[in-house]
Formats: structure tokens, sequence, C-alpha cells
């Protein structure tokens, strides 16, 4: 109904669409003035107690990436390449050297190579003061200093079932958090929903409103719940500061979505992230799930002045899941 | 402190009248060919060095110490008179001026024109010649106002071809359009290329950009105040136009001579009807056969009674409306028939009193009814053939208008000449429906979806009082103070502003003043609009307890030089910051319906300030102006809805303008006026980085699960995009006859071919932009035909 709405009413752009088609030209124009050198593109959510990886990338001057008229074996004498400036195989920022430092010693260092994680063995402790150095003769040097003092995530309840809600299998999540009364951000993630499914939950209950969709501008997913979104599922404790947030979610059960069978356990997590996490991704869904005519566009808020993306920490609540037994058994009905 | 102000005041009431003036002249000064009233013509005593113009009823009142009084008449384009008085009591005098007949008709030998450049107290004022606006040439060669504007200092065009006007760093809904008093919500026809006003029906224009006199209030930053013809009181007249795309005819003339009167002017496009045939032919063998049709028209229609010297009673009509319609039937197979019809446009009626209650004290009293409609209807038929039987339906229907009913009661005391008062009332009710969509689909008669309904209205109520006193101390000094007050209410939100209006002058010399303005203006209203065209899906919506109105503070300064006899020059500084401007937010379409409309919007800031140099030269073969404008404009919201709450450069933050407009009179039969602008390119968002989205990388597995490109705009408006210059050329030729004139017009706009950037992309090679370009040179023709 919608989608039928927005067509109709663009029909009055016609007249003008054949105005423009009668009198157009199209013409080049350089661009290269003060387009940003290349920079380092890393997102990377670390937490005590667990191993660290990054994966770095970089980013490119804007283009489109891929000659489809420029013919491989033409006569032109240009044997390549084809492929203009990024593309998903070299955006990653090989030969980078990542060094963590902890309260001001060199704990580790490794190269990014044949765009592999970067692993550390270092495993980050409580308290710790640690300092990522990202650095690439290409790139600008990017730094990050994290300090391990997060405060305790307080999950108070948490229970995963898998029901039948409005006609569609889903995992239905119930969850109570006990905010700390700071100024706390908060992220979902599951490995066994899919991520469309992710996004797009159906709220069942909600302590205080408009938390869990608070992200969303009335963009194009305006019109209910059902279509509204929450891209990387972060949610601020604006409206419920130092109180509790109850929440139940419904997710579609996705059955072309194939998480990994090897594993027999699969984990529902809860984070605590810190401001810079949550602006990235913030910024970025709004960013992504940007849609319609004349639009200006979504500025990305990175937590860095020379690249692009954020270094941060978090806390997790992680819930393992049993997956086959989970779904097992026949889902009820939910009422 | 507010009694300390009224006791000086009064003081200076008593003072400004003890000055020894005994005996005042008044009446009207009026065409002595047409009998049609003057606005802006000047009384001038030169023993005394005082004077004052008339108002927009061509009524004036001048209180001389002289028992033998010398008073000079004059008004641009018409002959001076002279005029030796013996009077021994308070004297009513119609005045009637003859129009210059030696000279042409653009050009100026009285010095009313060089008085009021010098002598007006408000810096931001422009009075603008209907006839020079009648002889620029334009894209459609249809003669238009508002593209006449945007050659002036200060005023910005917006998307190429299209009559938006962007002054001093205001929006283009910031601007207010009075027709004989009445606002007009909609300027535009044709999706904003052409102007809503035809020239041939208008009589005077003046356009203020800073320095508003209290009567005005409404919009924060220009304003622009059009009062069309009366009609003429001698003979029936008239004249037609065919142009390239459209034809309009004018007439008036006495129903009973000295007594009433009419105007009529009509304009209408035929796109729609050359179309017809061509559309026909190019479908005529298809089974798909389908058809579009546009035209608009406007009326501007004025019936004026002068009961007697002191009552008149007027009845205008403004109409305009713009009407698109496209249908598509398709049976062969199967059966489809599509139809949409879309109406936009403005319709006001006014009735006004004038009344001269004495020598001193003028008045007008009028009620008017206003409405700003655009409506949308579609319909979707399909029935399938071959398979089963299917009969799909689907309708669509939109509707926005704002109506208002307006009473009016303004007054103007002449107290001496050195002194009057315009003050008067205004109460406005405004009947707001931003938006009323229907939408349904039925499949064999019965519903397919649910029907999509959106239903606002809203009703508001506004109470306007204004007061403004001008005083003129002495030769050399004048000043203009006034208040507008304004109470708006709005279901349960009620604002009350008061706007204090000052404008000072202090004259140098005979050829030199120095004006300095302080204004402050508030508008309750706010346009959704896609910011690049006109069109029928733009809303006006009222401000709402979490949108507020915005409020313009505006001071400017300049200096005024009359070089010689008919060349003035002027420069000019402003600087004026706006409150709660709005503006879509981040990622949100613009393109789109009132539904949740505050929460897609952000209200922030914004600044402007630049200088303003104008060269005008009226006299002689050769008229015209040169314009140079440097300036700035910038926004910030700092909600961090838009560029994350930081400050950034508005779209039409347009550094540097200039603007020159030429017109010569080659011959008795031929003229030629070129106009050319050379500006900095509008900015607009480009992006200046990409790289694939680290989200959508799945590390486990080393592979991207989805590879979305992320482009990096920086901040907003980042690319300013290349220069604009263009020359347009109009060549008149005009014959006369013995009750006939003849003119042929040849217009090119943009005659050197230069492709204007009218928005840019991405190329396919890095460092590389395509500009899009919409406008090349285009030749137009028209010819008309005046009765005479």
């Amino acid at each position: 109904m919608k989608t039928l709405n927005n067509k109709k009413k663009y029909i009055h752009l016609l007249p003008v669409l054949v105005i423009m088609l009668f009198s157009s030209c199209i013409y080049e124009i350089d661009y290269d003035g003060d387009l940003p050198e290349d920079r380092f593109v890393v997102t990377a959510l670390l937490e005590e107690g667990s191993p660290m990886s990054f994966t770095v990338f970089h980013s490119a001057v804007p283009g489109l990436y891929y000659d489809y008229e420029d013919d491989w074996d033409d006569d032109d004498g240009d044997s390549g390449p084809h492929w203009y400036n990024l593309n998903e195989y070299n955006s990653f920022a090989d030969s980078s050297y990542i060094s963590v430092f902890v309260n001001g010693e060199l704990k580790e260092a490794a190269m990014q190579t044949d765009k592999a994680p970067v692993k550390f063995d270092y495993i980050p402790k409580h308290g710790d003061d640690m300092l990522v150095r990202i650095e690439n003769t290409k790139y600008k040097t990017v730094e990050q200093r994290l300090k391990f003092d997060m405060t305790p995530l307080q999950i108070d309840s948490f229970n995963i079932s898998y029901q039948i809600v409005s006609s569609d299998n889903c995992f239905v999540v119930y969850l109570e958090i006990n905010d700390d009364g700071g100024n706390n951000y908060y992220m979902l993630d599951a490995d066994f929903i899919s991520p469309s499914s992710l996004m797009n939950p159906k709220i069942l209950y909600e302590s205080h409103p408009e938390v869990y969709f608070s992200n969303n501008n009335g963009m194009m997913y305006s019109v209910d719940d059902e279509d509204k979104i929450n891209r990387f599922c972060v949610f601020t404790n604006e409206k419920f500061k130092g109180r509790k947030y109850t929440l139940k979610l419904a997710f579609k059960q996705d059955y072309y979505y194939n998480p990994d069978n090897s594993a027999e356990e699969h984990v529902f997590e809860v984070r605590k992230i810190d401001a810079n996490a949550y602006n990235y991704l913030y910024s970025l869904g709004n960013y992504m799930d940007a849609w319609g005519m004349s639009m200006n566009p979504v500025t990305i808020q990175d937590a860095f002045t020379d690249a692009y993306g954020f270094i941060s920490i978090k806390k997790s609540y992680k819930k393992a899941v049993d997956l086959s037994a989970l779904i097992s058994g026949n889902p009820f009905v939910l009422h | 402190m507010y009694n300390k102000i009224l006791l000086l005041l009064l003081v200076v009431l008593f003072f400004a009248d003890a000055f020894g003036q005994k005996y005042v002249v008044n009446g009207y000064i009026y065409d002595g060919q047409t009998n049609e009233t003057l606005i802006g013509a000047t009384v001038y005593e030169p023993s005394s060095k005082s004077g004052t113009t008339t108002n927009a009823y061509g009524f004036y009142s001048f209180k001389t110490s002289f028992a033998e009084a010398l008073l000079e008449i004059s008004f641009v384009g018409y002959e001076k008179q002279v005029l030796q008085l013996t009077l021994t009591k308070d004297t009513l005098l119609n005045i009637y001026l003859n129009p210059s007949t030696t000279l042409d008709e653009v050009v100026i030998r009285d010095n009313s024109e060089q008085q009021r450049f010098l002598k007006d107290e408000i810096p931001g004022k422009i009075e603008i010649n209907p006839q020079i606006v009648a002889k620029m040439p334009t894209l459609t060669g249809e003669s238009d106002l508002l593209k006449a504007l945007q050659m002036l200092p200060g005023v910005k065009s917006g998307t190429e071809g299209t009559v938006g006007l962007y002054v001093r760093g205001g929006n283009s809904d910031q601007n207010l359009y009075l027709i004989d008093g009445i606002e007009v919500y909609n300027p535009n026809h044709l999706m904003g290329f052409i102007s809503a006003f035809n020239t041939d029906a208008i009589k005077n224009i003046d356009f203020y950009k800073g320095g508003f006199p209290a009567q005005f209030g409404g919009r924060v930053s220009s304003v622009m105040d059009i009062r069309n013809k009366d009609g003429n009181n001698e003979k029936i007249k008239g004249d037609f136009s065919i142009g390239l795309i459209s034809a309009k005819m004018n007439l008036e003339g006495p129903i009973k001579t000295d007594k009433t009167t009419f105007s009529l002017s009509f304009r209408r496009t035929y796109l729609d009807l050359l179309l017809k045939p061509i559309i026909w032919y190019a479908t005529r063998d298809d089974d798909d056969k389908y058809s579009f049709a546009y035209h608009f028209y406007d009326i501007n229609a004025k019936i004026k009674h002068r009961f007697n010297p002191e009552n008149s009673l007027t009845l205008s009509v403004y109409s305009g409306r713009d009407k698109y319609s496209f249908s598509d039937k398709y049976d062969y197979e199967d059966y489809e028939n599509s139809q949409a019809d879309v109406f936009w446009g403005n319709t006001i009626v006014t009735l006004d009193w004038s009344h001269k209650y004495s020598a001193q004290l003028f008045g007008n009293l009028s009620l008017s009814y206003n409405r700003y409609r655009s409506s949308m209807g579609s319909e979707f038929d399909f029935t399938g053939y071959e398979q089963e039987k299917i009969k799909y339906h689907t309708e669509y229907t939109f509707l926005s208008a704002v109506e208002d009913i307006i009473l009016k009661d303004n007054f103007n005391y002449y107290l001496n000449a050195y002194n009057s008062f315009n003050f008067g009332v205004n109460y406005t009710h405004h009947h707001y429906t931003p938006e009323i969509t229907n939408i349904y689909s039925t499949e064999n008669g019965a519903y397919a979806t649910d029907p999509y309904k959106v239903s606002n209205n809203k009703d508001a109520d506004e109470f306007i009082v204004y007061a403004e006193d001008v005083i003129t101390f002495n030769e050399q000094t004048s000043l203009r103070a006034g208040v507008h007050a304004d109470y708006y209410n709005v279901e349960s939100v009620s604002y009350f502003s008061l706007q204090p209006r000052l404008s000072f002058r202090y004259s140098v010399s005979d050829n030199l003043s120095l004006k300095a303005g302080y204004a402050v203006m508030r508008q309750n209203i706010h346009l959704l609009s896609n910011g690049l065209f006109s069109l029928p899906t733009d809303l006006w919506v009222p401000v709402t307890e979490l949108i507020k109105p915005i409020t313009s503070n505006q001071v400017s300064a300049g200096v005024f030089w009359q070089i010689k006899e008919g060349i003035n020059a002027g420069m000019e500084a402003y600087y004026k910051k706006l409150d709660k401007v709005i503006d879509y937010k981040d990622g949100v379409s613009s393109f789109n319906n009132s539904e949740n409309w505050e929460q897609k919007v952000a209200q922030g800031s914004g600044k402007a300030y630049g200088a303003e140099l104008s060269i005008q030269k009226n006299t002689g073969r050769l008229t015209g102006w040169i314009a140079y404008t440097l300036s700035w404009s910038k926004r910030v919201y700092p909600g961090g809805e838009i560029n994350n709450g930081k400050e950034f450069y508005d779209r039409f933050d347009v550094r540097h303008q200039f603007n020159a407009v030429a017109s010569v009179r080659l011959s008795e039969k031929w003229d030629v006026t070129a106009s050319f602008v050379i500006n900095s390119g509008a900015r607009t968002n480009v992006p200046i980085a990409s790289y694939y989205n680290p989200m959508g990388y799945n590390a486990s597995y080393g592979y991207f699960s989805s590879s979305e490109l992320i482009n990096i705009y920086g901040e907003r408006n980042n690319f300013r995009m290349p220069s604009y210059h263009r020359l347009d050329l109009g060549f008149n030729r005009t014959s006369k006859k013995k009750n006939r004139v003849s003119i042929w017009s040849f217009n090119v706009y943009n005659a050197y071919n230069h492709k204007n950037a009218f928005f840019v992309f991405l190329s396919d090679k890095p460092n590389t932009l395509r500009a899009f370009s919409i406008m090349p040179v285009i030749p137009t023709v028209s010819y008309t035909r005046k009765f005479i």
C-alpha cells in the first residue's frame, strides 16, 4: 500500500522528466579538489577476557568500480586494470601493522596479510589502559585508546522460546536490563537469526515505548511497527536511565538462513557498548535505511579523525541456545 | 521603560505638529490618460524641502505652512507638474499627470525616483518598473516578474529555470507575495518555471528584502507588494499576445465614466492543444493509446466603483490553476486503463472599501477569501481476458489546501509634512488541510488490501496589530519606527511576538544618503517541499507545539549615491539571523507526505551576511543596472539530526553573484534588452570517499556477507557546483499605427548555450563527476497587439 502511495504521488513528476529529456545533456567535470586521501576503515568491538581480532580495510576516492564496456580483449592497448579503485577484493588494507600497547607497554604486534583477520594472543583484562595503533605507509596512522573499565551489564531476566507469532515461527526473546544510570548503549546479536530478521523484530512488549526503534527516523519504514527496523539492534538508555527496561521481541525464523550447523550451540548476545560504537552503528544504520527521492545523505559518525569506523569496548551477556532442542518441539501459539 | 518611550513619542509628535503648518492639501494623483491612480507619486514642496508620496490607493495628504504654496508633482514616466496654490483652507486637489510623450516609456526625466531612492528611509526596498520587467528576456518568452527579481542584488535563483527566490540567505518559502495586499501561497506555474503573476495586470511592484515596514509580516526574508491595475477610466482598451507556449489578453475600461472601471487579464498556455494531435499521430496504430496534457491559466479581474471623492469600493479576483492529466489505455489481450489528473492553484477574492475619513486620515477595510489547493486523482483498471477474468481496480485521491478568511483595516494618518502614521488591525482565520489521501484497491469488487487513509485538518486564528510612525526631523534626517504584533493560535498552541521595525535615513548631501534598518519578522507556517521544483505535493503546514515559528532578525545599512542625474549607486551590507528554521533530517526523503512530518524535520538556526553593490542607469537610450553580491549563508541544527549538529553552508550559499541588465532603444521600432548573470555554483552533496561496509564482512568465513558500498559525504552541501553563467537576449520590434500597436518579441535564453550544471553525480571515472544540464539555448517568439 505504501509503495502504491508513493508511485501514484510521483506521477506529477512526469512533465518535469519530459522537459528534462527534451533538453538535457551530460558533461564531465573534474572532481579532484578537496578529496581526502584514502584512509583506514576498521570496526572492532573488544572485550576483557576475550581474544582480540582486527580486520582492516581502506577507503578510496569515489567512483564506479568496474568498466563493463571495456573488453579485456579489445585493441585499445589497455590490458587492465578494468576494476577501478575499490571492490570487495581489494578493499583490504593488507600490510597494515597493528600494535597493541597496554599501560604504555607494547604487548603484541602483527601484520595483516592475505585479507585474513589479525588475531592476538593477548587477552585484555579489567582495568587495562590499551592503545591500539594501525600503521601503513599508504594511509594515515590511526590510534585508539581504550580503557577496559566498563561497568558490568546487569541482566535480571533472559529467556528465549520458540513460538508462533502472527502466523510466523519466531524466536521470542524476553529480556530485562537493569540499567546502572550511566550514559549506556546496548546492542543485541544472535548467530542463529538471519540479519534481515534481526533488524526487523516485532515488539511484543516494551516497558519504555519507542526505545528500541528510536533510531527509526520515520523514513521508509514509518507506517507501523511491522515495518520499523533497527539494523544493528542498538539502542540507548535515554528513556530508562537508572531503571529497569523490559523488552520482548519476536524474531522471525528464516528458513533460508543456514547458520553454522556444525555448532551444537548458538549464542544470543546482549552487549553493552560505548558511545563511539553506538554513534557509528546508529548513523550507519540510518545511512543504509535512508530511502527516497531528493534526500539529503546521512553523515556517518566515525570515532576517528583520519579514519572511518571505530575501535571500542563492550561487555557481553551471552545466552547459549541449543537450536535443535529449541525448535524440535512444536512451537506454541502466542496469544 | 515603556512609559518613557511613550512620553518621548508624544513630545516628538507635539513638536512635530507645532511647526506652524496650517493648510492640508490632499487628494489623489491619477494618470492623465487613463485616470488610473498612481502609487508612489511624489508631492514635493521646494521651499520647505519636504514632501510626501501617494499610498497604495493613489492618495496623498500634505500639510503646508504657506498660504502661497508651490508644489512639484512627479512620477516616473510622467511629465512633472508644478502647481502654484493660494490656500485659505484645507484643499482637496486631485492631480492628473500626463505620461511623457516625447520619451521612451522607460526613460525618466522627473526626479521622483531619485527622490525616493535618496529620501526613502527603508534600505532594502526596491521599486520595480513593470514595463522594464515586460521587456526582459525570459526562458519561455513570457515576461516574468520573479525572474526579473532574480537579477537584483541579494536575490538568488534556485533550480535552473525556475522562479524560486532565495533572498539574503533565506529559503524560497520565506517570501511574502501579495496581490493587492493578500498573500499568494503558490507563486508558480509549470512546476515553478513560470511565475503566477501576469505582468500585464500589474500597476506597481515594491520589493523589500530588509527594513520591512510594520504592516508586513508572516514571512521572514522578503516581501513583494504587487498592486494590480484598477482599469482605464477614459475608454475601453485592450491587447492580446501570442507566445510560444501561451496566449494572453487584457481588457480594461470604464463601465460608467468617472464612477466604475474594470480591468481583466487572462492568460492560458496551449501546450495541451499542441500536443494532442502529435500524440494522436504517434499512437494511431498502437494498441496502447496514451495521452498527456498540461495547461495553466490565470485571471486577474477587478471592478472599482468610486461613490464620491471619499469612498470607493473594489472587488478584485485572482485565480490561477495548473492542470496536468495523463491517460493510458491498452486493449488487446488484456484490458488496462489508467487515468490521472492533477490540479493546483490559488484563488483570491477581495472586497476593499477605501475611505477618506478626513483630509489627513485615509483608511481601507477589506474582506478577503484566499485559497490554495492542490489535488490529485488517479484510477487504474485491469481486466485479464486470457486467464481467469480478474477485474482489478485501484483509486488514489489526494488533497492539500489552505483557506483563509481575512479581515483588514488599515489607516494612514498624515499629521503634517514631517510626520505620518500607518496603523491597522488584521484578523485571519486559517483552515489548513495539509493532506487528505485515500487509496484503495479492489479485486473482482472486493477490497484487495485495506484502504489507506490519511486525513488531517487544522484551524488557526491570527491577530495582527501594527503601528508605524514616519518622522522627518529635518531635510537630512528621517526615521520610520514601528512595531508589528502577531498572535497566532493553532489548536491548543499559541504564539505571540512583538516585532520591532526601524529604518533611519541621514542625507549627507543632496545626492548622498546613509540608511540603516532593523527588522524582526516571524513566520507561522512552513512549506514541506522537495526544494527542487514547485510541485502539487508541496504542503503548507502550520506551526505546532513541537515545531516553532521561524524568526528573523536582520540589520542592514547602506550608502545611496546619486552619481549624476539618472544614475544611482547603492551599497548595502546586511546581517540576518534566522531562528527555528526547518529542514529535512539527514536521510529523510523530501518527496513525502505530511504524515509524521514533525518527526522528519529538524529545527535549527541560520545566519546570512553579505554586501550588495548596484549601479542603475534610468535615463537615456541605454537603461539598466549592474549588481554584485558577496554573501555567506550558514545553518546549524544543534540537535544533531543534520550534519551531526555541526554548522554547514546552506545549499544556496552563493559567494559571488554578478548581474547586468541593459536595455537599449535602437530606433523608433527596435529595442534590445540583454541580461547576464554569473555566480558561484550552488552547493550539493557529493561523496568524497567510499568504502565497503566493514560490518558486512564475516571474518569467520573470510567474505562479505553483504557487500555494500558506503559513500562518505563529509558534511552536508559539501560540494560547490561549477560557476553558473548565462546571457539572455530580447529583441522587440514595435510598430504603431492609428489605433493599434504591434510588438514582435524575439527572445533567446542562454544565448551562447552554456551548459550549466543542474545537478551532478558520480562518474565512472575516478576524480570525475558528471554534470547534468537541462537548459540549452532556447529561442522563443511572441506577438502582441494593443488597441489604444
